[in-house]
């Protein structure tokens, strides 16, 4: 259309989860159809920027030093649930099933997509760990291949010799689900993942 | 299995065709290059969504068409009838069985099992072990669907370790994956060390029925490594970091597996006669055959791309001997076959992508 647009567009279009058509939707809506919504965009964008910012003790967001998980003196502080990103630790917290604190790494080990160690949020989690008030590390990343080798590598690295609890979370049926409609893996992680039954 | 129709549209050079199939044995005939050999290609393609000739899936959309579609009929997988259709896109495949999107692949490979014989073959004696290996998979895969997995997380497993060691990355961090690979490469040692004695013990047996000798064949494991048990592979990863560092990939492990072919205690591939080497060609395909249908309880259909015509009538009807009854056939060559055994060919004539029933 114009270079100007052309541009928005293709910068629109670097956004995760967004193809070309629908960053040209969104590039004329703020433009053209609904421009009255671009002012309160680009302040929520800028405010945004300058605000928002990792807890530097989880890694989480945060407006300021330290989240509002990390500073909740009701949170369990000796339980550290470690998570891959952020929506994750949203998804664990609006279960309700969780009152300990969390650790976000922002991504996992892939070598092939280079990311390594240093590219983690794993410096902090050494931190915390060495402090010694931890007792517990809950290990709820995916069970992928990635996913697997990132516990190891904080079992072996990172809690090392601290006398720590290391759980991984369960992997198997949803719950209310029924099995006939489970997929082969998820069933074999059900099998393989069950327990002595206590009533 | 059986399969009762097939259809396809812009599959190489076929634009469109629709066929019936009678009876349990299908020949296609016709001059070279006419497409006999696209259609036998079509058919295996519903095994693993693979082609047994190409690599590439974009040289089987017919050129200038954006997409190749196949449709199969097939009666006798457990006790219904499936519909299966595939679509082959430049960006990727699209399954559906009966109506219902396949979305993971595992869950297709196997269900519908097609054993292929072609002058390929003779690779499996002399080409590389990687011919072999491959095949092997092919094989294993098709009746153990955890096998399937556990050599495709073996294989990203390793691609992440190849790179960590072209990275010259800590031990630490070789670790976080080698500890992975050796959980695979255990199963996978596990599997291969079970089940090629009972292939073994398949080829035996075929071999006899084919070869009018009557000699002693012998299959068996040459591992690379013997991943007995967790703890000894991880030793023996450690122990070669180093070198694999230098290599920049690594050199031990089911990855580096090999199939020993043997005929009355020698190499096969070297001592074979040209007739022992093509009777061992067939009894490994029967063998295959039956052994994917002891696993899971589906007779494959055989595709023959221009062997049978190949083979002395000794041979040959030693053959349709070891074959058995019921197993659909679908083959090809120059030359329409004269009646085997008194079977009867349902014949089509190819002729530039066309296929007409001959009477």
């Amino acid at each position: 259309m114009t270079p100007t647009f052309d541009h928005l567009v293709k910068q629109l279009k670097k956004l995760p989860g967004l193809g070309f058509r629908s960053a040209e939707r969104i590039a004329l809506n703020v433009l053209v159809e609904k421009p009255e919504n671009l002012t309160n965009l680009v302040e929520a964008l800028e405010s945004a920027r300058l605000q928002v910012k990792r807890c530097s003790q989880c890694g989480n967001l945060s407006e300021e030093e330290i989240c509002d998980i990390c500073s909740d003196e009701r949170r369990d502080v000796g339980l550290i649930c470690v998570v891959e990103q952020v929506p994750d630790l949203v998804a664990i917290e609006s279960s309700g099933s969780f009152k300990g604190q969390y650790h976000v790494l922002h991504g996992k080990l892939s070598p092939i997509k280079g990311v390594g160690p240093s590219e983690l949020n794993l410096e902090s989690l050494e931190k915390r760990i060495s402090q010694g008030q931890c007792f517990e590390i809950v290990l709820a990343l995916g069970n992928d291949i990635e996913g697997e080798a990132t516990c190891h590598y904080i079992v072996d690295t990172i809690v090392d010799e601290h006398p720590l609890k290391v759980t991984r979370i369960g992997f198997g049926l949803p719950s209310g689900g029924n099995i006939l409609y489970a997929d082969q893996i998820t069933l074999k992680s059900a099998m393989d993942g069950r327990r002595s039954y206590e009533s | 299995m059986r399969i009762s129709r097939l259809r396809l549209q812009t599959f190489r050079n076929i634009s469109f065709v629709d066929l019936s199939f009678s009876g349990d044995i299908h020949f296609f005939s016709g001059k070279n290059a006419q497409g006999k050999t696209n259609l036998l290609e079509a058919l295996g393609m519903v095994s693993a969504l693979r082609s047994f000739r190409a690599h590439d899936i974009n040289t089987i959309i017919k050129q200038g068409d954006r997409q190749a579609q196949m449709v199969y009929n097939i009666e006798g997988v457990g006790f219904k009838s499936a519909e299966v259709s595939i679509n082959l896109k430049k960006k990727g495949k699209e399954i559906e069985v009966d109506g219902e999107r396949i979305s993971r692949f595992r869950d297709f490979i196997g269900s519908f099992p097609t054993v292929v014989m072609s002058s390929h073959d003779i690779q499996l004696l002399r080409g590389s072990p990687g011919v072999r290996r491959q095949w092997l998979n092919l094989v294993l895969a098709s009746s153990n669907q955890s096998y399937y997995d556990n050599l495709r997380d073996y294989h990203r497993l390793l691609a992440e370790r190849n790179s960590l060691l072209k990275k010259f990355a800590g031990s630490n961090e070789m670790k976080a994956f080698e500890a992975g690979l050796a959980d695979k490469a255990v199963r996978l040692f596990k599997v291969r060390s079970d089940e090629i004695p009972r292939l073994q013990r398949h080829l035996k047996d075929a071999y006899l029925q084919i070869s009018p000798e009557d000699e002693n064949v012998k299959m068996a494991y040459k591992p690379d490594f013997e991943a007995i048990s967790r703890e000894g592979y991880l030793k023996q990863l450690e122990k070669s970091r180093e070198k694999d560092r230098i290599l920049k990939s690594t050199q031990h492990g089911p990855h580096r597996d090999d199939l020993d072919l043997g005929l009355e205690g020698r190499k096969a591939r070297d001592f074979g006669s040209e007739g022992q080497q093509r009777s061992l060609m067939i009894a490994l395909k029967i063998a295959q055959s039956r052994f994917v249908e002891e696993s899971n309880g589906i007779s494959p259909v055989l595709l023959a791309d221009d062997v049978l015509c190949e083979l002395d009538d000794l041979r040959k009807s030693n053959f349709w001997h070891a074959l058995g009854k019921g197993v659909q056939v679908f083959a090809t060559g120059t030359e329409i076959p004269n009646e085997d055994d008194g079977k009867k060919w349902q014949v089509f004539t190819v002729r530039d992508g066309t296929f007409t029933e001959a009477d």
